[in-house]
């Protein structure tokens, strides 16, 4: 008998201080959608676990990878400076962890990390460079997919993942246009995911693909 | 917006109220009434009056059943199907289709999300009580056994394109149609759901899916519904069921077997059989048979902890209460009142 496929989803999430513009308000805000999307489409939570991890100077696993309909969403506070290295080091372990915790003989798709940030590094490329090659290859690497906002530098962002960077100019609404994408990718990956002819990675929402007045996906530079 | 059909003409809204990928829908204000555009696709000439011939022989079927016996969605098995009304055509190319909206119980309650199959089968979901789970799948035999009476097929049996109402009496309303289609005759615009696909078209033996697909994707439902589960089958090769007798009596298990347990076997329960089956079964002489029902829900329990035991439901659910470190940003749970 065929055992399901897991689809792994890390968001690694940027808490720095600089999100304290509104942007960890409408974050905090935001969350519970995802889980409300999850209740709305029972067949992608059925596919779908979801873990969340948060960054400033250090990094943790704010929520472990799980059925995000059985849990609470946390709230999150801006404070600190922003480590890439620390966030993307931390993904790398949360990746890790939560695969050998699936077990042995479960089967899952390549994971997803969506990476937020609405800032620049304080850490230098010679320092974050070599944890986002790690996330992306190895025994656990990922698809990484960058959602850039407000401050973010988009050249940074690109040697990290395929990058978003929304224009909005309001980070408010910025933020809110980056749930709403995570959000519909989520859910048009994991329907894509259950093709019996197999997983094809990300698959994007057809808006994002043609909205460019929200956004524009920036060239990857050695990804 | 003004549009004008073949039979009358529509003010639609001016923004949509949803879009999927192949089509937007409108509503048409004071109407029972809705309107679905197809997303642009080129088609041969061929292919333009295969589909306009296809689309009016649905209008002519959903102009009688909806217009003329003003029928309500899902109150009998010709208006379980939401046949289109009306055919738009721009330039003698079909753009898109009137429709009959879904009525009220046909909504999740207190939203406005449609209560889709994966709200009747999916354990997760809370599903209803294995008297309604019946009663419903009842009601979708019936509505196909009237379409293979008709020699159409559906071609994309699956949980988006059905849903139900529990009450005032369990009824379903097959919500997307407009790709039904002559049993038999040529066709192109074949689709697919994960998870509901006939293994012969997985296997290449046929191109889209046809009558016997209909009747695969219908054994899938009587299967995930009475036991509460995605319960995924091998999508090649020969396939393990024999468990099923640890769930169901032996004509059911049997049945079940036969109509799933042979991917490209055309000896598959009709509509009509399943009906027969279940209904001898769960309503002997026309009255509810209460042990059958209890059976079933024992099933339930047993293929439960069977997916929990086996790892089959993912990574277990965690506690969220584990200590950050200092200064990282997470509000802990007993001061989320006093964050701004």
């Amino acid at each position: 008998m065929e055992t399901p496929i897991i689809l792994p989803v890390c968001i690694t999430i940027d808490v720095s201080a600089s999100m304290e513009n509104g942007s960890i308000q409408a974050l905090n805000a935001c969350l519970p959608d995802l889980k409300a999307m999850m209740l709305d489409e029972p067949l992608v939570a059925e596919l779908t676990r979801v873990g969340i991890v948060i960054f400033n100077d250090q990094a943790d696993q704010a929520v472990p990878l799980t059925d995000l309909t059985e849990v609470e969403m946390p709230q999150l506070q801006a404070v600190g400076g922003t480590s890439y290295k620390a966030g993307l080091e931390e993904t790398r372990t949360f990746l890790e962890q939560s695969v050998r915790r699936l077990g042995a003989n479960a089967q899952y798709y390549t994971p997803i990390v969506f990476f937020l940030s609405d800032g620049q590094p304080l850490d230098s490329e010679s320092e974050w460079g070599p944890a986002a090659g790690a996330l992306r290859t190895g025994k656990y690497h990922a698809n990484v997919v960058c959602f850039g906002f407000d401050q973010a530098d988009p050249e940074v962002l690109c040697k990290i993942g395929r990058t978003f960077l929304f224009r909005e100019a309001n980070p408010v609404l910025a933020v809110k246009e980056v749930f709403k994408t995570l959000i519909g990718t989520i859910n048009t990956t994991s329907m894509s995911a259950r093709e019996a002819s197999g997983p094809k990675g990300i698959v994007f929402p057809e808006d994002i693909l043609q909205n460019a007045d929200l956004f524009m996906e920036m060239d990857v530079q050695g990804v | 917006m003004k549009l004008r059909g073949l039979y009358s003409n529509y003010i639609i809204s001016a923004n949509p109220m949803a879009s999927g990928g192949q089509a937007v829908l409108f509503d048409i204000p004071g109407t029972p009434l809705l309107y679905k555009q197809f997303k642009g696709r080129s088609r041969s000439d061929q292919g333009v009056q295969d589909l306009e011939s296809r689309l009016r022989e649905l209008c002519a079927i959903g102009y009688g059943v909806f217009v003329q016996r003003r029928r309500q969605p899902g109150d009998s098995d010709p208006s379980s199907f939401c046949w289109p009304v009306d055919v738009i055509q721009q330039g003698g190319v079909p753009v898109g289709i009137v429709l009959p909206k879904a009525t009220a119980p046909f909504y999740r309650d207190g939203s406005s999300r449609l209560r889709t199959l994966e709200f009747l089968y999916l354990y997760r979901t809370d599903p209803p009580s294995s008297y309604i789970r019946v009663r419903i799948l009842l009601g979708a035999l019936r509505a196909f056994a009237f379409l293979g009476q008709m020699q159409l097929v559906h071609g994309d049996v699956a949980p988006k394109n059905i849903v139900w109402a529990p009450d005032p009496s369990p009824r379903v309303f097959v919500i997307d149609v407009d790709g039904v289609h002559r049993d038999g005759a040529p066709y192109w615009d074949y689709v697919r759901t994960p998870e509901w696909t006939d293994p012969r078209v997985l296997n290449g033996m046929i191109v889209g899916h046809d009558l016997r697909s209909d009747w695969y994707a219908l054994a899938l439902l009587v299967l995930r519904t009475l036991l509460c589960s995605r319960f995924l089958l091998p999508t090649i090769s020969s396939p393990v069921l024999g468990d099923l007798g640890a769930y169901f009596p032996d004509e059911l298990a049997a049945a079940l077997a036969e109509a799933l347990g042979q991917p490209d076997s055309l000896r598959r329960p009709s509509p009509q059989e399943w009906s027969k089956l279940l209904s001898n079964h769960f309503f002997p002489s026309g009255k509810p048979n209460g042990a059958a029902f209890a059976a079933i829900d024992v099933a339930v329990a047993r293929r439960r902890r069977w997916e929990r035991r086996s790892g089959y439901l993912g990574p277990p659910f965690v506690e969220l209460s584990r200590v950050l470190r200092d200064g990282l940003g997470l509000v802990p749970p007993h001061d989320a009142r006093s964050a701004t």
